[in-house]
Protein backbone atom coordinates (compact mmCIF):
# COMPACT_ATOMS: atom_id res chain seq x y z
CA UNK A 1 0.00 0.00 0.00
CA UNK A 2 2.96 2.24 0.72
CA UNK A 3 4.20 1.84 -2.59
CA UNK A 4 1.61 2.77 -4.44
CA UNK A 5 1.42 5.95 -2.57
CA UNK A 6 4.78 6.66 -2.67
CA UNK A 7 4.61 5.69 -6.66
CA UNK A 8 1.57 9.02 -7.30
CA UNK A 9 3.74 11.14 -4.92
CA UNK A 10 6.61 10.72 -7.68
CA UNK A 11 4.64 12.68 -9.64
CA UNK A 12 5.55 15.60 -7.58
CA UNK A 13 7.95 18.28 -7.80
CA UNK A 14 10.26 18.27 -4.90
CA UNK A 15 13.18 19.95 -3.52
CA UNK A 16 14.69 17.38 -1.18
CA UNK A 17 16.69 19.03 1.86
CA UNK A 18 19.51 16.42 2.92
CA UNK A 19 20.62 18.31 5.84
CA UNK A 20 17.44 18.54 8.20
CA UNK A 21 14.80 16.08 8.58
CA UNK A 22 11.63 17.56 9.48
CA UNK A 23 9.34 14.42 10.05
CA UNK A 24 10.06 11.33 12.14
CA UNK A 25 9.51 9.51 15.22
CA UNK A 26 10.39 10.78 18.27
CA UNK A 27 10.22 7.25 20.44
CA UNK A 28 10.13 3.99 17.99
CA UNK A 29 9.72 2.19 21.30
CA UNK A 30 6.39 3.94 22.66
CA UNK A 31 5.39 2.55 19.05
CA UNK A 32 6.37 -0.64 19.92
CA UNK A 33 4.69 -0.71 23.52
CA UNK A 34 1.90 1.09 23.35
CA UNK A 35 0.43 1.52 19.83
CA UNK A 36 -1.43 -0.83 18.14
CA UNK A 37 -3.14 0.80 14.65
CA UNK A 38 -0.35 2.74 14.07
CA UNK A 39 -2.60 5.56 12.72
CA UNK A 40 0.26 7.57 11.09
CA UNK A 41 0.71 5.23 8.75
CA UNK A 42 -2.50 4.64 7.16
CA UNK A 43 -3.38 8.33 6.92
CA UNK A 44 0.16 9.45 5.53
CA UNK A 45 -0.77 10.10 2.22
CA UNK A 46 2.55 9.92 0.95
CA UNK A 47 3.34 6.54 3.02
CA UNK A 48 6.45 8.36 4.57
CA UNK A 49 5.80 6.09 7.80
CA UNK A 50 6.84 2.70 7.68
CA UNK A 51 6.48 0.15 9.80
CA UNK A 52 10.04 -2.17 8.99
CA UNK A 53 10.83 -5.66 10.83
CA UNK A 54 13.74 -5.36 12.84
CA UNK A 55 14.08 -0.91 12.84
CA UNK A 56 10.43 -1.07 13.68
CA UNK A 57 8.12 2.59 13.03
CA UNK A 58 10.10 5.34 11.49
CA UNK A 59 9.47 8.23 8.70
CA UNK A 60 13.20 9.30 8.61
CA UNK A 61 14.08 7.44 5.63
CA UNK A 62 11.28 8.97 3.70
CA UNK A 63 10.17 12.44 4.89
CA UNK A 64 11.52 13.66 1.37
CA UNK A 65 8.41 12.72 0.27
CA UNK A 66 5.95 14.47 2.94
CA UNK A 67 3.42 16.60 1.09
CA UNK A 68 3.34 18.71 4.26
CA UNK A 69 -0.33 18.07 5.16
CA UNK A 70 0.49 17.60 8.67
CA UNK A 71 -2.39 14.79 9.37
CA UNK A 72 0.06 12.88 10.84
CA UNK A 73 1.15 14.51 14.36
CA UNK A 74 -2.43 15.33 14.62
CA UNK A 75 -3.33 11.51 14.68
CA UNK A 76 -1.07 10.08 16.72
CA UNK A 77 -2.64 9.09 20.26
CA UNK A 78 0.73 9.09 21.95
CA UNK A 79 2.22 12.74 20.62
CA UNK A 80 5.21 10.46 19.75
CA UNK A 81 5.46 12.27 16.11
CA UNK A 82 8.05 15.17 15.14
CA UNK A 83 6.75 17.25 12.55
CA UNK A 84 8.27 20.67 11.68
CA UNK A 85 7.94 22.10 8.55
CA UNK A 86 10.58 21.86 5.68
CA UNK A 87 13.38 25.28 5.79
CA UNK A 88 12.27 27.90 3.53
CA UNK A 89 12.66 26.56 0.05
CA UNK A 90 12.70 23.02 0.70
CA UNK A 91 9.59 20.44 0.91
CA UNK A 92 7.10 19.95 -2.05
CA UNK A 93 6.71 22.35 -5.09
CA UNK A 94 3.28 22.28 -6.35
CA UNK A 95 2.91 23.15 -9.79
CA UNK A 96 -0.52 23.22 -9.79
CA UNK A 97 -2.04 23.63 -6.04
CA UNK B 1 11.83 52.13 5.81
CA UNK B 2 14.82 51.68 8.76
CA UNK B 3 16.78 48.80 8.28
CA UNK B 4 14.75 45.72 9.03
CA UNK B 5 11.74 47.79 10.23
CA UNK B 6 8.56 47.75 8.09
CA UNK B 7 5.14 48.92 9.22
CA UNK B 8 3.68 45.84 8.55
CA UNK B 9 4.91 42.24 8.04
CA UNK B 10 2.84 39.62 6.08
CA UNK B 11 3.48 35.44 7.42
CA UNK B 12 2.49 33.47 4.53
CA UNK B 13 1.93 34.17 0.84
CA UNK B 14 -1.42 33.11 0.19
CA UNK B 15 -4.75 34.60 -0.64
CA UNK B 16 -5.11 36.23 2.80
CA UNK B 17 -1.80 37.56 3.04
CA UNK B 18 -1.04 38.27 -0.02
CA UNK B 19 -4.74 40.68 -0.51
CA UNK B 20 -3.50 41.75 3.04
CA UNK B 21 -0.36 42.56 1.65
CA UNK B 22 -1.97 44.30 -1.91
CA UNK B 23 -4.46 46.18 -0.09
CA UNK B 24 -1.88 47.36 2.92
CA UNK B 25 0.93 48.75 0.30
CA UNK B 26 -1.68 50.32 -1.95
CA UNK B 27 -2.23 52.73 0.72
CA UNK B 28 1.47 53.43 1.12
CA UNK B 29 2.63 51.20 4.10
CA UNK B 30 5.43 49.47 3.81
CA UNK B 31 4.95 45.70 3.87
CA UNK B 32 7.36 42.69 3.75
CA UNK B 33 5.79 39.16 3.17
CA UNK B 34 7.68 36.17 3.88
CA UNK B 35 6.86 32.77 2.51
CA UNK B 36 8.38 29.78 3.24
CA UNK B 37 7.80 27.84 -0.52
CA UNK B 38 10.56 28.79 -2.81
CA UNK B 39 7.92 30.85 -4.78
CA UNK B 40 4.01 32.03 -4.00
CA UNK B 41 1.81 29.44 -4.62
CA UNK B 42 4.21 26.13 -4.09
CA UNK B 43 2.33 25.20 -1.01
CA UNK B 44 -0.91 25.70 -1.53
CA UNK B 45 -3.70 23.67 -2.70
CA UNK B 46 -7.27 23.81 -3.43
CA UNK B 47 -10.36 22.46 -5.42
CA UNK B 48 -10.76 25.26 -6.79
CA UNK B 49 -13.70 27.54 -7.53
CA UNK B 50 -12.55 31.39 -7.01
CA UNK B 51 -16.59 33.11 -6.46
CA UNK B 52 -16.64 36.25 -9.39
CA UNK B 53 -18.45 39.04 -7.29
CA UNK B 54 -16.56 38.86 -4.07
CA UNK B 55 -13.35 38.74 -5.43
CA UNK B 56 -14.37 41.74 -7.46
CA UNK B 57 -15.02 43.63 -4.81
CA UNK B 58 -10.90 43.14 -4.20
CA UNK B 59 -9.84 42.90 -7.66
CA UNK B 60 -12.48 44.29 -10.21
CA UNK B 61 -12.62 42.49 -13.53
CA UNK B 62 -9.82 39.95 -12.35
CA UNK B 63 -10.87 37.90 -15.09
CA UNK B 64 -9.11 39.84 -17.42
CA UNK B 65 -5.54 39.24 -16.11
CA UNK B 66 -5.91 36.24 -13.27
CA UNK B 67 -5.01 32.87 -14.57
CA UNK B 68 -8.36 31.63 -14.67
CA UNK B 69 -9.09 27.92 -16.01
CA UNK B 70 -12.92 27.81 -17.40
CA UNK B 71 -15.74 29.84 -16.42
CA UNK B 72 -17.91 27.34 -14.86
CA UNK B 73 -21.77 27.40 -15.96
CA UNK B 74 -22.56 23.96 -14.59
CA UNK B 75 -22.36 23.31 -10.81
CA UNK B 76 -23.55 19.25 -9.98
CA UNK B 77 -24.22 17.77 -6.43
CA UNK B 78 -24.34 13.99 -6.73
CA UNK B 79 -25.26 11.83 -3.82
CA UNK B 80 -23.38 8.55 -4.50
CA UNK B 81 -24.63 5.03 -3.66
CA UNK B 82 -22.41 2.00 -4.89
CA UNK B 83 -23.61 1.92 -8.33
CA UNK B 84 -25.48 5.31 -8.79
CA UNK B 85 -26.20 8.96 -7.60
CA UNK B 86 -28.90 11.01 -6.96
CA UNK B 87 -27.82 14.12 -9.03
CA UNK B 88 -28.99 18.09 -8.03
CA UNK B 89 -27.30 20.63 -10.79
CA UNK B 90 -27.94 23.63 -12.47
CA UNK B 91 -26.39 24.66 -15.98
CA UNK B 92 -26.93 28.49 -17.03
CA UNK B 93 -25.21 29.32 -20.17
CA UNK B 94 -25.64 33.22 -18.95
CA UNK B 95 -22.85 32.37 -16.11
CA UNK B 96 -20.90 32.07 -19.19
CA UNK B 97 -21.09 35.96 -19.69
CA UNK B 98 -19.46 39.01 -17.42
CA UNK B 99 -19.71 39.24 -14.59
CA UNK B 100 -19.74 35.81 -14.30
CA UNK B 101 -20.27 34.05 -11.37
CA UNK B 102 -17.38 31.51 -10.89
CA UNK B 103 -14.11 30.14 -12.32
CA UNK B 104 -12.06 27.24 -11.84
CA UNK B 105 -8.41 27.85 -10.71
CA UNK B 106 -5.15 26.22 -9.93
CA UNK B 107 -4.19 27.27 -6.85
CA UNK B 108 0.09 27.59 -7.48
CA UNK B 109 -0.63 29.61 -10.64
CA UNK B 110 -3.51 31.92 -9.05
CA UNK B 111 -1.29 32.45 -5.84
CA UNK B 112 1.65 33.53 -7.98
CA UNK B 113 -0.70 36.06 -9.89
CA UNK B 114 -1.71 37.15 -6.79
CA UNK B 115 1.66 37.74 -5.41
CA UNK B 116 2.03 40.19 -8.47
CA UNK B 117 -0.33 41.98 -7.42
CA UNK B 118 0.84 42.87 -4.36
CA UNK B 119 4.37 43.42 -5.66
CA UNK B 120 3.19 45.97 -8.32
CA UNK B 121 1.32 47.82 -5.23
CA UNK B 122 4.70 48.01 -3.64
CA UNK B 123 4.63 45.00 -1.39
CA UNK B 124 8.58 43.23 -0.68
CA UNK B 125 8.31 39.72 -1.06
CA UNK B 126 10.88 37.36 0.32
CA UNK B 127 10.42 33.41 -0.56
CA UNK B 128 12.59 30.34 1.14
CA UNK B 129 12.09 32.10 4.49
CA UNK B 130 10.38 30.00 7.07
CA UNK B 131 9.16 32.33 9.65
CA UNK B 132 10.10 29.90 13.11
CA UNK B 133 8.84 32.20 15.74
CA UNK B 134 7.41 35.45 16.66
CA UNK B 135 9.08 38.16 18.26
CA UNK B 136 8.60 40.02 21.45
CA UNK B 137 8.52 42.87 23.66
CA UNK B 138 6.65 42.25 26.83
CA UNK B 139 3.25 41.18 25.56
CA UNK B 140 3.82 42.93 22.23
CA UNK B 141 4.43 41.30 18.73
CA UNK B 142 7.70 43.68 17.47
CA UNK B 143 8.25 40.91 14.68
CA UNK B 144 9.45 37.59 13.44
CA UNK B 145 12.64 35.31 13.56
CA UNK B 146 13.04 33.24 10.47
CA UNK B 147 14.85 31.12 8.68
CA UNK B 148 15.87 32.50 4.66
CA UNK B 149 17.91 29.66 5.36
CA UNK B 150 20.14 31.22 8.02
CA UNK B 151 18.19 32.88 11.20
CA UNK B 152 16.91 36.26 10.56
CA UNK B 153 14.80 39.09 12.21
CA UNK B 154 12.68 41.35 10.80
CA UNK B 155 10.48 44.22 12.54
CA UNK B 156 7.10 45.36 11.99
CA UNK B 157 4.42 47.15 14.15
CA UNK B 158 2.05 44.80 13.17
CA UNK B 159 2.57 40.99 11.81
CA UNK B 160 -0.13 39.39 9.97
CA UNK B 161 -0.21 35.52 10.93
CA UNK B 162 -1.60 34.00 7.82
CA UNK B 163 0.17 30.67 7.97
CA UNK B 164 -2.20 28.26 6.84
CA UNK B 165 -4.30 25.47 8.69
CA UNK B 166 -1.73 23.71 10.25
CA UNK B 167 -0.55 27.54 11.83
CA UNK B 168 2.70 26.03 13.85
CA UNK B 169 3.63 29.58 14.43
CA UNK B 170 0.58 30.86 16.41
CA UNK B 171 0.18 27.49 17.70
CA UNK B 172 3.71 27.48 19.24
CA UNK B 173 3.63 30.88 20.49
CA UNK B 174 0.31 29.93 22.69
CA UNK B 175 -1.75 32.70 20.66
CA UNK B 176 -3.92 29.83 19.78
CA UNK B 177 -5.17 26.13 20.99
CA UNK B 178 -3.59 22.86 19.64
CA UNK B 179 -5.57 21.86 16.44
CA UNK B 180 -7.62 18.56 17.29
CA UNK B 181 -8.34 16.04 14.59
CA UNK B 182 -11.95 15.76 14.70
CA UNK B 183 -12.13 19.76 13.95
CA UNK B 184 -9.97 19.20 10.47
CA UNK B 185 -10.29 17.28 7.48
CA UNK B 186 -7.43 15.76 5.15
CA UNK B 187 -7.71 16.09 1.60
CA UNK B 188 -5.95 14.40 -1.25
CA UNK B 189 -6.03 16.07 -4.92
CA UNK B 190 -4.92 14.44 -7.87
CA UNK B 191 -4.45 16.40 -10.84
CA UNK B 192 -5.20 14.84 -14.38
CA UNK B 193 -3.79 15.69 -17.59
CA UNK B 194 -6.61 15.61 -19.82
CA UNK B 195 -6.70 17.02 -23.60
CA UNK B 196 -9.51 19.91 -23.83
CA UNK B 197 -11.47 18.30 -26.30
CA UNK B 198 -11.67 15.10 -24.62
CA UNK B 199 -12.66 17.56 -21.11
CA UNK B 200 -15.54 18.93 -23.25
CA UNK B 201 -16.76 15.74 -24.77
CA UNK B 202 -17.08 14.19 -21.12
CA UNK B 203 -18.63 16.91 -20.13
CA UNK B 204 -20.53 18.29 -22.52
CA UNK B 205 -18.99 22.10 -22.61
CA UNK B 206 -17.90 24.23 -24.98
CA UNK B 207 -14.36 26.04 -25.12
CA UNK B 208 -13.37 27.71 -22.31
CA UNK B 209 -16.65 27.03 -20.38
CA UNK B 210 -16.75 24.16 -17.25
CA UNK B 211 -18.33 22.15 -14.88
CA UNK B 212 -17.47 21.17 -11.45
CA UNK B 213 -19.59 18.57 -9.56
CA UNK B 214 -19.46 17.99 -5.63
CA UNK B 215 -19.90 14.59 -4.16
CA UNK B 216 -20.79 12.83 -0.70
CA UNK B 217 -21.73 9.05 0.15
CA UNK B 218 -20.56 6.24 -0.91
CA UNK B 219 -17.23 7.89 -2.57
CA UNK B 220 -16.15 8.89 0.67
CA UNK B 221 -16.84 5.20 2.41
CA UNK B 222 -19.94 7.20 3.86
CA UNK B 223 -17.32 8.99 6.40
CA UNK B 224 -18.08 12.75 6.92
CA UNK B 225 -16.68 14.26 4.17
CA UNK B 226 -16.52 14.93 0.63
CA UNK B 227 -15.43 14.55 -3.22
CA UNK B 228 -15.01 17.02 -5.80
CA UNK B 229 -14.46 17.21 -10.13
CA UNK B 230 -13.02 20.51 -11.43
CA UNK B 231 -12.75 20.90 -14.63
CA UNK B 232 -9.47 23.35 -16.02
CA UNK B 233 -8.48 24.04 -19.21
CA UNK B 234 -6.70 21.12 -20.33
CA UNK B 235 -6.42 18.84 -16.90
CA UNK B 236 -9.16 17.76 -13.92
CA UNK B 237 -9.14 18.67 -10.30
CA UNK B 238 -10.03 15.35 -8.72
CA UNK B 239 -10.35 15.74 -5.06
CA UNK B 240 -11.57 14.11 -1.84
CA UNK B 241 -11.92 14.39 1.57
CA UNK B 242 -12.62 13.79 5.13
CA UNK B 243 -13.08 14.02 8.71
CA UNK B 244 -9.46 13.15 9.97
CA UNK B 245 -10.59 11.95 13.43
CA UNK B 246 -13.16 9.74 11.80
CA UNK B 247 -10.90 8.81 8.51
CA UNK B 248 -7.71 7.92 10.85
CA UNK B 249 -9.61 5.45 12.87
CA UNK B 250 -11.26 4.03 10.15
CA UNK B 251 -8.00 3.07 8.82
CA UNK B 252 -8.93 4.06 5.21
CA UNK B 253 -5.96 5.57 3.99
CA UNK B 254 -6.35 8.51 1.43
CA UNK B 255 -5.44 6.40 -1.59
CA UNK B 256 -8.10 4.12 -0.69
CA UNK B 257 -10.49 7.50 -0.59
CA UNK B 258 -9.42 8.27 -3.76
CA UNK B 259 -9.34 5.08 -5.38
CA UNK B 260 -12.78 4.88 -4.25
CA UNK B 261 -13.91 7.88 -5.79
CA UNK B 262 -12.60 7.40 -9.40
CA UNK B 263 -13.73 4.22 -9.50
CA UNK B 264 -17.29 4.97 -8.86
CA UNK B 265 -18.90 3.86 -12.31
CA UNK B 266 -20.39 7.45 -12.87
CA UNK B 267 -16.97 8.71 -12.29
CA UNK B 268 -14.39 6.45 -13.60
CA UNK B 269 -15.81 7.47 -17.52
CA UNK B 270 -15.19 11.36 -16.70
CA UNK B 271 -11.27 10.97 -15.36
CA UNK B 272 -10.40 7.60 -17.11
CA UNK B 273 -7.20 7.59 -19.21
CA UNK B 274 -5.99 10.74 -17.31
CA UNK B 275 -2.48 11.28 -16.86
CA UNK B 276 -1.32 12.32 -12.73
CA UNK B 277 0.36 15.27 -13.10
CA UNK B 278 0.36 16.16 -9.50
CA UNK B 279 -0.56 14.05 -6.20
CA UNK B 280 -0.76 16.28 -2.40
CA UNK B 281 -3.44 16.58 0.34
CA UNK B 282 -3.91 19.07 3.01
CA UNK B 283 -5.86 20.19 5.76
CA UNK B 284 -8.92 21.64 5.91
CA UNK B 285 -9.93 23.67 9.93
CA UNK B 286 -13.78 22.65 9.88
CA UNK B 287 -14.50 23.62 13.53
CA UNK B 288 -16.62 26.26 11.84
CA UNK B 289 -17.62 29.47 14.02
CA UNK B 290 -17.16 27.65 17.52
CA UNK B 291 -13.53 27.09 17.01
CA UNK B 292 -12.65 30.30 15.70
CA UNK B 293 -9.49 31.19 17.69
CA UNK B 294 -9.00 34.87 19.09
CA UNK B 295 -7.60 37.04 16.04
CA UNK B 296 -6.52 39.90 17.11
CA UNK B 297 -3.55 40.53 19.73
CA UNK B 298 -1.20 43.42 20.94
CA UNK B 299 0.55 43.81 17.43
CA UNK B 300 -0.68 40.91 15.62
CA UNK B 301 -3.41 39.16 13.65
CA UNK B 302 -4.76 36.14 12.93
CA UNK B 303 -5.86 35.60 9.24
CA UNK B 304 -6.99 32.71 6.46
CA UNK B 305 -7.22 29.18 7.07
CA UNK B 306 -4.67 29.98 10.53
CA UNK B 307 -7.85 31.53 12.05
CA UNK B 308 -10.17 28.72 10.97
CA UNK B 309 -11.86 30.86 9.17
CA UNK B 310 -13.78 28.08 6.75
CA UNK B 311 -17.19 27.30 6.23
CA UNK B 312 -18.46 24.55 3.98
CA UNK B 313 -17.45 24.73 0.82
CA UNK B 314 -16.61 28.14 1.16
CA UNK B 315 -12.84 29.18 1.98
CA UNK B 316 -10.78 30.90 -0.36
CA UNK B 317 -12.94 34.33 -0.64
CA UNK B 318 -12.87 33.76 3.34
CA UNK B 319 -9.43 34.09 3.33
CA UNK B 320 -8.71 37.41 0.85
CA UNK B 321 -11.21 38.66 2.84
CA UNK B 322 -10.14 38.67 5.88
CA UNK B 323 -6.58 39.45 4.47
CA UNK B 324 -8.66 42.90 3.38
CA UNK B 325 -9.88 43.37 6.78
CA UNK B 326 -6.99 42.99 8.42
CA UNK B 327 -5.08 44.94 6.55
CA UNK B 328 -7.53 47.51 7.06
CA UNK B 329 -7.49 47.26 10.75
CA UNK B 330 -3.22 47.86 10.06
CA UNK B 331 -3.97 51.18 7.94
CA UNK B 332 -6.35 52.95 11.14
CA UNK B 333 -3.73 51.81 13.39
CA UNK B 334 -1.01 53.77 12.14
CA UNK B 335 -2.89 56.74 11.23
CA UNK B 336 -3.64 56.57 14.93
CA UNK B 337 -0.44 55.24 15.76
CA UNK B 338 -1.22 52.66 18.16
CA UNK B 339 -1.21 49.05 16.85
CA UNK B 340 -2.36 47.49 20.71
CA UNK B 341 -5.07 45.30 20.39
CA UNK B 342 -7.63 47.53 21.05
CA UNK B 343 -6.66 49.80 18.28
CA UNK B 344 -6.77 46.72 15.99
CA UNK B 345 -9.86 45.44 17.16
CA UNK B 346 -11.75 47.10 14.42
CA UNK B 347 -10.92 43.75 12.34
CA UNK B 348 -12.70 42.14 14.35
CA UNK B 349 -15.29 44.15 13.86
CA UNK B 350 -15.08 43.98 10.11
CA UNK B 351 -15.22 40.29 10.21
CA UNK B 352 -18.38 40.88 12.19
CA UNK B 353 -20.07 42.71 10.26
CA UNK B 354 -19.02 41.26 7.26
CA UNK B 355 -20.40 37.75 5.38
CA UNK B 356 -17.21 35.56 6.64
CA UNK B 357 -17.92 35.82 10.31
CA UNK B 358 -22.06 36.20 9.62
CA UNK B 359 -22.64 32.94 7.74
CA UNK B 360 -19.82 31.20 9.59
CA UNK B 361 -22.08 32.16 12.81
CA UNK B 362 -25.26 30.82 11.27
CA UNK B 363 -23.85 27.67 10.25
CA UNK B 364 -22.14 26.87 13.99
CA UNK B 365 -24.12 24.27 14.99
CA UNK B 366 -23.39 22.13 11.34
CA UNK B 367 -19.78 20.58 13.01
CA UNK B 368 -21.41 19.21 15.88
CA UNK B 369 -24.63 18.35 14.13
CA UNK B 370 -22.48 15.91 11.67
CA UNK B 371 -19.96 14.64 15.13
CA UNK B 372 -23.04 14.04 16.67
CA UNK B 373 -24.94 12.19 13.80
CA UNK B 374 -21.81 10.66 11.60
CA UNK B 375 -24.25 8.04 9.65
CA UNK B 376 -25.74 11.25 8.00
CA UNK B 377 -23.19 10.90 5.43
CA UNK B 378 -23.90 7.32 4.96
CA UNK B 379 -27.30 6.38 5.48
CA UNK B 380 -29.02 9.04 3.64
CA UNK B 381 -27.38 8.74 0.46
CA UNK B 382 -28.03 5.33 0.49
CA UNK B 383 -31.98 5.76 1.30
CA UNK B 384 -32.03 8.34 -1.22
CA UNK B 385 -30.49 6.22 -3.97
CA UNK B 386 -32.72 2.81 -2.77
CA UNK B 387 -35.32 5.12 -3.49
CA UNK B 388 -34.64 7.42 -6.54
CA UNK B 389 -33.73 3.26 -7.93
CA UNK B 390 -37.72 2.17 -6.89
CA UNK B 391 -39.09 5.50 -8.07
CA UNK B 392 -37.45 5.75 -11.60
CA UNK B 393 -38.43 1.74 -11.97
CA UNK B 394 -41.97 0.95 -13.20
CA UNK B 395 -43.72 -1.27 -11.60
CA UNK B 396 -47.17 -3.42 -12.63
CA UNK B 397 -47.86 -2.20 -9.61
CA UNK B 398 -51.11 0.81 -8.84
CA UNK B 399 -49.14 4.58 -7.59
CA UNK B 400 -50.98 4.09 -4.25
CA UNK B 401 -49.02 0.28 -3.62
CA UNK B 402 -45.59 2.04 -4.52
CA UNK B 403 -45.89 4.91 -2.48
CA UNK B 404 -46.38 2.57 0.64
CA UNK B 405 -43.51 0.59 -0.61
CA UNK B 406 -41.39 3.52 -1.02
CA UNK B 407 -42.11 4.75 2.50
CA UNK B 408 -41.84 0.90 3.85
CA UNK B 409 -38.03 0.94 2.13
CA UNK B 410 -37.21 4.34 3.87
CA UNK B 411 -38.75 3.04 7.00
CA UNK B 412 -36.99 0.17 6.77
CA UNK B 413 -33.54 1.85 6.71
CA UNK B 414 -33.78 4.04 9.65
CA UNK B 415 -37.27 3.74 12.09
CA UNK B 416 -39.88 6.56 11.84
CA UNK B 417 -38.73 7.96 15.12
CA UNK B 418 -34.86 7.94 14.39
CA UNK B 419 -35.54 9.38 10.87
CA UNK B 420 -37.56 12.14 12.72
CA UNK B 421 -35.06 13.28 15.30
CA UNK B 422 -32.58 13.25 12.43
CA UNK B 423 -35.02 15.56 10.48
CA UNK B 424 -35.84 17.45 13.33
CA UNK B 425 -32.06 18.56 13.88
CA UNK B 426 -30.90 19.24 11.02
CA UNK B 427 -33.19 21.45 10.51
CA UNK B 428 -32.99 23.11 13.44
CA UNK B 429 -29.51 23.40 12.90
CA UNK B 430 -29.74 24.49 9.16
CA UNK B 431 -32.47 27.13 9.57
Amino acid sequence: MNEDRRRLTLHNSFHHDPDFVHVAVKDTSVCERKCKEHRCVSICPSGVFVLAGNEGLHAEADYRYCVECGACRLVCPFDNVYLVLPRGGFGIEHRHG
Amino acid sequence: MNGNTYDCIVMGAGPAGLTAAHVASRQGLSVLVLERGAAPGTKTLGGAALFSLPTQELFPAFWKEAPVERVLIDHQFWVTAESSAVVFGFRNQQFASEPYVRFSIRRAPFDQWLAEKAKQSGAEIRCSCRVDRLLRDGTRIVGVEASCPGPQQFFANCVIIAEGATRTVAESSGLCPPIKAADVSLYVKEVLALDAPTIQSRFNLREGVGASIGLLGYVTFGLPGTASIYTYKDSLGITVGANLAALSKSGITPLELLSRFKGHPNVKPLVEGGQTLEYTARLIPEGGYNRIPRVVFDGALLAGDAAGLVNGIQGLNLAMFSGKFAALAVIAAKKQGDYSAQALSLYKRLLKNSFVIKDMKANRQVPELFKRRPYLFDLYPEMANKLAALTSTVYPMPRQEKRQLLLKTALSMQPLPLLAADILDATRVML
